[in-house]
């Protein structure tokens, strides 16, 4: 008897209007696109938003890459990446220095469009729209090429049954590399989208700081303090908060429903491997697997799941600075730290150690690809400034940190580029301690009873086989000998504080530890209770 | 909306508990959609021909949902990690995008 999907009870809960809409608007705008007709449009294409994006990143690091080279601290990779743009935008404005830069190339459009009759305001936006186009078409050009390269490869490999093992074979490398390739032109796409997006805050944003300069000038006794109050409140008259959120919103919907378009592929390219899916369509595939949902978050909810509103904090902080970093190494390593969120769906266990693989994970991938030089340095003090934000950092806490930041600048100024990217990933990597150290430290103070726990699920060897993994990662570059150095110095500090934090919470339990009192015993647990603050 | 804890911490990790409660819904609806099917194809994979015979007995009687739960939980061994393995290419694909700068 052939099987038959529409026999699956229907799902009691329709999907809302509202939602149905959204997701129907953007399967009707994913049907609307328009692939190139040959491989030569498709190269050409490809090609031109290669350059547009190249243009992009040589503009942002051209300035600190002039005074680098000048300097001849560049480390050879740097220098060569350095050329590559180099000699792409030579290829782009011919051998006119004065024209090799995006912005000359940008004024050059604009000049050709003013001729037209349009005004600035109008040549940005059509600019913005343009380059949203460029880019949905190349994430869109990607993800048939995987689809197809993904198809094609299960045919060949009938009894794979996960994307892991799928990865592992050899012949999969170049499908993992289009994938790659997929993912980058998607996550241009999704910044072109909020760039273009964010259009109305940017002119909102501009009308308050036009009437800030006024306010300055007509009255030159006012305070910061009360410029800060005017521009809350000038932005509170133009609305500026609920833009943003409105953008934040429709970033989030693109980004989630690009998601589910992906996914939906990859599950219907699973699908047509078997003969009564094929027979009966996905659609109606598709119509009837709501219904076992409830079963899985049932499974979901038998899973013991302990996160409290600190942890929660931390790790929001965690995938802030994820999203700063970005690029295809972070992808790699800082794949941690969601795994830290969406694996507590599994277990509680996971969760801690996603705290605690995020931070040091993150650390590895950090910097490598995409920070350079003295960007790199800021970018990093920027990143772990977020850390700074957390409410449980005490002024001990923030002198450490002080320090490590002095530490690593005092050494990127004496070496060359390349270490001073890897001093920039160990940065990031001795913050991801103390934050994990903090997470810890802050659970003792508040409440001992979790700490046991905690210590258990983070110690030995599974906080060991964490740094491995990290530095494995970093390993991976050329500059592996400066992260894994200070991963070991991170790992050990979160170590030394696992350890105080242990005594501490025998003492406590063992009623050791009395104030005042000058038993040994006493003192020794008041120490560890110290120290446990101190060193995290 | 009422949420559960983990729809509450799965808004957190994604940066989205101050968009607007329909927003936020709407999401994580998708999200577990994407979930459902993943873990339902992943399933219908892991059966052989007379298991799923079986199965299209099962629903030909109009089981109910504990009934589907335990036949799966019964045929097929490897259902949790089904679960496991759509979660976690959700997880890598959420990843791909919550990344802000990406120049190849």
């Amino acid at each position: 008897m052939a099987f038959s999907f529409d026999k699956l009870p229907q799902n009691s809960a329709p999907k809302d209007e509202q939602r149905r809409m959204k997701t129907d608007a953007f399967h009707e705008k994913q049907k609307e696109e328009k692939l190139s007709e040959t491989q030569e449009e498709d190269t050409a294409r490809l090609e031109k938003i290669k350059l547009d994006r190249e243009a992009e990143l040589f503009n942002t690091v051209s300035p600190t890459m002039e005074r680098v080279l000048a300097s001849g601290k560049a480390g050879p990779e740097s220098r060569a990446r350095f050329e590559t743009l180099m000699a792409r935008a030579k290829l782009m404005f011919g051998d006119n220095p004065e024209a090799s830069t995006p912005t000359a190339r940008a004024e050059a459009w604009r000049k050709e469009n003013a001729e037209l009759g349009k005004s600035d305001k109008q040549i940005q936006s059509l600019r913005r729209a343009e380059r949203m186009q460029d880019e949905r078409w190349a994430y869109k050009n990607f993800e048939n090429k995987y689809l197809e390269a993904y198809a094609a490869h299960l045919k060949v490999n009938p009894f794979e049954r996960s994307r892991r093992e799928l990865f592992k074979t050899k012949e999969s490398v170049e499908l993992n590399k289009l994938k790659d390739e997929y993912y980058a032109a998607r996550l241009n796409f999704l910044r072109q989208f909020e760039d273009k997006k964010s259009v109305e805050i940017e002119e909102k944003q501009e009308q308050v700081y036009a009437l800030l300069r006024e306010a300055r000038m007509k009255n030159e006794s006012i305070s910061d303090v009360e410029i800060e109050d005017l521009r809350t409140r000038l932005e509170q008259e133009f609305g500026l908060p609920e833009a943003r959120q409105k953008v934040k919103g429709e970033v989030a919907m693109e980004r989630v429903l690009l998601t589910k378009n992906f996914l939906e592929q990859n599950n219907k390219a699973r699908a047509e491997r078997f003969s009564y899916v094929q027979k009966l369509g996905f659609g109606k595939l598709a119509s009837t697997l709501n219904r076992l949902g409830s079963n899985i978050q049932g499974l979901m909810d038998k899973v013991p799941l302990k996160i409290g509103p600190r942890v929660g904090k931390v790790l929001r902080s965690v995938l802030i600075a994820s999203a700063i970093v970005g690029g295809t190494t972070a992808t790699t390593a800082g794949s941690l730290p969601v795994t830290g969120v969406l694996i507590a769906l599994i277990s509680a266990k996971s969760l801690a150690m996603g705290v605690a693989s995020a931070a040091v994970g993150e650390g590895a991938g950090a910097g490598y690809k995409k920070f350079i030089g003295q960007e790199a340095q800021q970018d990093a003090q920027k990143k772990i400034s977020n850390y700074g934000d957390l409410e449980s950092w005490t002024p001990n806490d923030l002198s450490k940190k002080d320090k490590e930041y002095k530490k690593l600048e005092s050494r990127a100024s004496e070496d060359t580029l390349d270490r001073k990217t890897a001093w920039v990933t160990s940065g990031v990597t001795i913050a991801a301690g103390f934050l994990g150290g903090r997470i810890l430290s802050s659970s003792a103070l508040e409440n001992l009873a979790p700490v046991k726990e905690l210590v258990a699920l983070v110690g030995g060897g599974e906080a060991e086989a964490l740094i491995e993994h990290a530095t494995s990662v970093a390993g991976s570059a050329e500059h592996a000998a400066g992260v894994v150095d200070d991963a070991k110095d991170a790992h050990e500090h979160l170590s030394t504080a696992v350890h105080h934090i242990a005594n501490a919470t025998e003492a406590e339990k063992s009623h050791h530890y009395y104030e005042g009192s000058e038993h040994p015993a006493d003192i020794d647990a008041r120490e560890d209770m110290l120290q446990a603050d101190i060193t995290t | 909306m009422s949420l559960s804890p983990h729809q509450d911490d799965l808004l957190k990790a994604l940066q989205l508990e101050e968009l607007s409660p329909t927003d936020q819904e709407s999401i994580l609806l998708e999200m577990e959609d994407l979930i459902t099917q993943g873990t339902m194809i992943r399933l219908i994979a892991l059966m052989d021909e007379p298991t799923l015979t079986q199965f299209q007995k099962l629903l030909d009687t109009e089981a109910s949902e504990e009934q589907i739960d335990g036949f799966i939980k019964q045929h097929v061994p490897d259902a949790d990690k089904a679960l496991q393995d759509t979660i976690e290419e959700l997880r890598d694909d959420i990843l791909a995008t919550t990344s802000k700068e990406h120049v190849e």
